[in-house]
């Protein structure tokens, strides 16, 4: 049986908020922003939006555009929580849901569409519920893939719903562009064009031999989606996740040795209570350092048994730093641990003293920083540290591994 | 010079030989073999400075002369040409191997840029069967652990006391310990020897030949009629292996082997990669059971068995491990009555396997 796939995608989500529970902020262009004074737009408002503001641009350029831009600091609390309700609305249409992102989730409704008169009452039922509960817009896409039902949601924008069906699929395809495929970026796109083929329709008729050439293995997989077919099911399980990392988004821009430490202690110290309140160790950590240009570069190492220890991470990722020779000052650090695999429980038969008080001494502060909040209890030479600067990461998920604190 | 050599005679030392040598070109001499031509007899040397070897070819040279050769293109070499006389000739830095209608040239190293591989004279000297020490390393060196981060465990302990000698292999998760009673042991100090060692040990003791062992502080040695391979030992003190057996185990089920390493195979068709085995001792029973992603498993074996009802997590290969190098049909396992490790061994007391749980 064909699948039915829905696509809810919130409307300039952490806009919508923003305005939604400032009603000063309804139609005016707003954008949302980290805190601190350099931080970039992380979503603007419809009315920002037809000025040209756009996610990413530094706010510098997002006031050139647009001078009478409102700023808001976004509240990464208030989001999270409002995803997890999300989440909440659309379980009562299947179980079947994958939060792919804070403000996407695809819903498999193959099964339980007619329960509620089909698929496009679902839909509405879902963006009702949304707008009377949550407060704010939603865009529904239905199609029979999750590709589809993406563009669905993408080509009715704001407040919209689009139902896009197999037979609907080749008209809706054929002239449009193919960057507003889900997954074909300005690189692809680019390589395409070189080979003549600019919309999905083209892509669709192109040869595989073609295609495989220049694309390898994926190749197949591009002609398919320029049919509108995409194998990928939903990730109704959370898979296991590849790494656990944070990034800061430093409050000046640094350069000094004694300065950086500090960041990196911090940062370790947050990969470390992650992996550790998920029971997860990893034995690859790497560094990412931006510099003030934007320049960003990565650089990891394996270690020689995996951990969770803050301490071990944080040693790690100073012996990478030692071993780069900084060019700029920095804007930004972070640190991930890779290569994961489940805590051992396996017991050991001799006694290492050292790592055996160091697990301890973990525990003891996890549980203070349990009950007490975050950085109750953490290491002297971070405390100068100013509070972090977070922009709530598009991978946080309501729950699992990827709920980091926000 | 020039003179020739039986394929065979100069072959089987070579190949057990060239094993030794260094793979990567860190320092491209030690890639080489030293091949010293001598008027009495023919002595071979490889090294990798961890690790070297002497092996003794019954060959008297017309004169005497060294060379080095690059060991595994010389040995590839050999195994290509075809059995009977090869006929070598040596010049200034070339060396001409020629059979029929083959003429291969390599070129030689100086032998003066070859280390000096030197025999020792242990302090500590005994003589065993290689079949004994065959068996020796086979019955721990599984248990000897591959993670490097403690570098003191990836390798086999050996110690003499009172005219036995023990050897422990370990992971810190389970321990295989093996003792036997030998001629001329005395009191030592246990040395380890790194397990790449001990491949290269097993590949060139035969069965039933006289090994003599040598054991000084630095150095492990083990001489064969006309092999001699000369390891480094593991610097560090090893962990206090006696004090962790287990003593009053007082849960004890004595088990067939091929029933037990039966149940565990059936039941661990359906786990992954990580999931434990949970083994459960009741009166007359043993259940074994596993769960996973895709199902789960249970075995239940009739045991004579009397203590109380217990239950444990393994990692079943750990388990699975032990069984296979037990010798005979019993396997004897005995278990603590608080959550701990667990002793298994075969009829006697001379092998002994110790398995820490997994905690639930």
């Amino acid at each position: 049986m064909a699948k039915i796939i829905v696509c809810v995608d919130m409307d300039a989500f952490f806009a919508s908020v923003e305005q939604q529970d400032n009603p000063a902020l309804r139609g005016k262009p707003i954008a949302v922003t980290g805190a601190g004074e350099r931080t970039v737009i992380t979503t603007s408002s419809y009315e920002a939006r037809s000025y040209g503001v756009k996610t990413g641009m530094t706010v510098y350029e997002a006031k050139r555009l647009c001078p009478e831009l409102i700023l808001v600091v976004g509240n990464n609390r208030k989001y999270a929580r409002i995803c997890t309700r999300l989440q909440e609305i659309c379980l009562r249409f299947t179980p079947d849901t994958e939060t792919y992102s804070i403000d996407e989730i695809f819903l498999d409704i193959t099964g339980s569409h007619h329960l509620f008169n089909g698929p496009e009452n679902l839909a509405q039922a879902i963006k009702d519920a949304v707008r009377s509960e949550l407060g704010i817009t939603c865009t529904a896409g239905i199609g029979p893939n999750i590709l589809i039902a993406k563009l669905a949601s993408d080509l009715a924008k704001p407040d919209g719903l689009l139902w896009i069906d197999e037979a609907a699929v080749p008209s809706a395809l054929d002239a449009l562009p193919v960057k507003k495929l889900w997954g074909i970026g300005s690189h692809t796109e680019e390589k395409l064009r070189a080979m003549g083929i600019t919309t999905c329709g083209e892509l669709g008729r192109a040869s595989v031999s073609l295609l495989t050439k220049k694309f390898g293995i994926n190749g197949e997989r591009l002609k398919a989606m320029g049919n509108g077919r995409f194998e990928r099911p939903l990730e109704i399980v959370s898979p296991e996740p590849k790494s656990i990392g944070h990034s800061i988004t430093l409050p000046r821009d640094i350069w000094k040795r004694d300065e950086i430490t500090p960041c990196l202690l911090r940062l370790s110290e947050r990969v470390g209570r992650r992996a550790r309140r998920h029971g997860y160790k990893g034995k690859k950590i790497t560094l990412t350092v931006r510099y003030v240009d934007f320049k960003t570069f990565t650089r990891q190492t394996t270690l020689p048994a995996s951990t969770n220890d803050t301490s071990e991470i944080y040693r790690a990722a100073v012996a990478i730093l030692d071993g780069i020779r900084l060019r700029k000052s920095v804007r930004l650090l972070g640190i991930s641990l890779s290569s994961l695999g489940k805590d051992e429980r396996q017991m050991a038969l001799f006694q290492d003293a050292d790592r055996e008080k160091r697990a301890a001494m973990a525990k003891a502060m996890d549980a203070v920083n349990d009950k007490f909040g975050e950085h109750s209890i953490t290491f002297a030479s971070t405390i100068g540290e100013e509070k972090d600067h977070k922009v709530i990461s598009p991978a946080w998920r309501p729950s699992g591994v990827r709920k980091s604190d926000v | 010079m020039n003179f020739s050599i039986d394929k065979n005679s100069i072959l089987g030392p070579i190949s057990k030989l060239v094993g030794i040598t260094e793979k990567r070109s860190l320092m491209p001499i030690l890639s080489n073999i030293l091949i010293e031509f001598d008027i009495a007899h023919t002595t071979i040397y490889s090294t990798d400075l961890e690790l070297s070897a002497i092996g003794y070819i019954e060959y008297s040279a017309p004169e005497n002369k060294k060379i080095v050769v690059h060991g595994r293109k010389f040995l590839e070499i050999l195994r290509e040409m075809d059995s009977g006389e090869i006929l070598f000739q040596i010049d200034e830095n070339l060396l001409t191997i020629k059979q029929k209608q083959t003429e291969i040239v390599l070129s030689l190293q100086d032998p003066d840029e070859f280390p000096e591989v030197k025999k020792i004279s242990g302090e500590e000297e005994f003589v065993v069967d290689g079949t004994i020490l065959l068996e020796m390393i086979d019955k721990v060196s599984f248990a000897v652990s591959l993670d490097e981060t403690r570098y003191i465990l990836t390798g086999m302990h050996i110690k003499g006391k009172d005219g036995s000698v023990t050897v422990v292999g370990t992971d810190g998760f389970r321990m295989a310990l093996y003792e036997k009673m030998l001629d001329g042991v005395g009191n030592f100090k246990g040395i380890t020897i790194p397990k790449r060692s001990l491949a290269e040990m097993e590949r060139v003791v035969d069965e039933g030949e006289k090994v003599v062992i040598s054991i000084d502080e630095k150095y492990v040695q083990i001489s064969t009629k006309n092999i001699v391979v000369l390891s480094r030992v593991i610097e560090g003190s090893f962990p206090d292996f006696e004090n962790v057996i287990p003593v009053g185990n007082e849960n004890v089920v004595r088990l067939e082997k091929e029933v037990f390493l039966k149940g565990l195979k059936k039941v661990s068709s359906i786990m992954g990669r990580s999931e434990p085995v949970r083994i459960t001792l009741s009166q007359g029973k043993m259940e074994i059971e596993a769960e996973s992603d895709i199902g789960r498993a249970k075995e239940v074996l009739a045991i004579d068995y009397e203590g109380e009802g217990i239950s444990m997590n393994f990692n079943v290969r750990f388990v699975m491990d032990v069984i296979s190098h037990i010798n005979g049909g019993t396997v004897i396992m005995s278990a603590p009555s608080t959550y701990g490790a667990v002793l298994f061994r075969e009829e006697g007391d001379s092998y002994k396997n110790i398995v820490m749980p997994i905690r639930v």
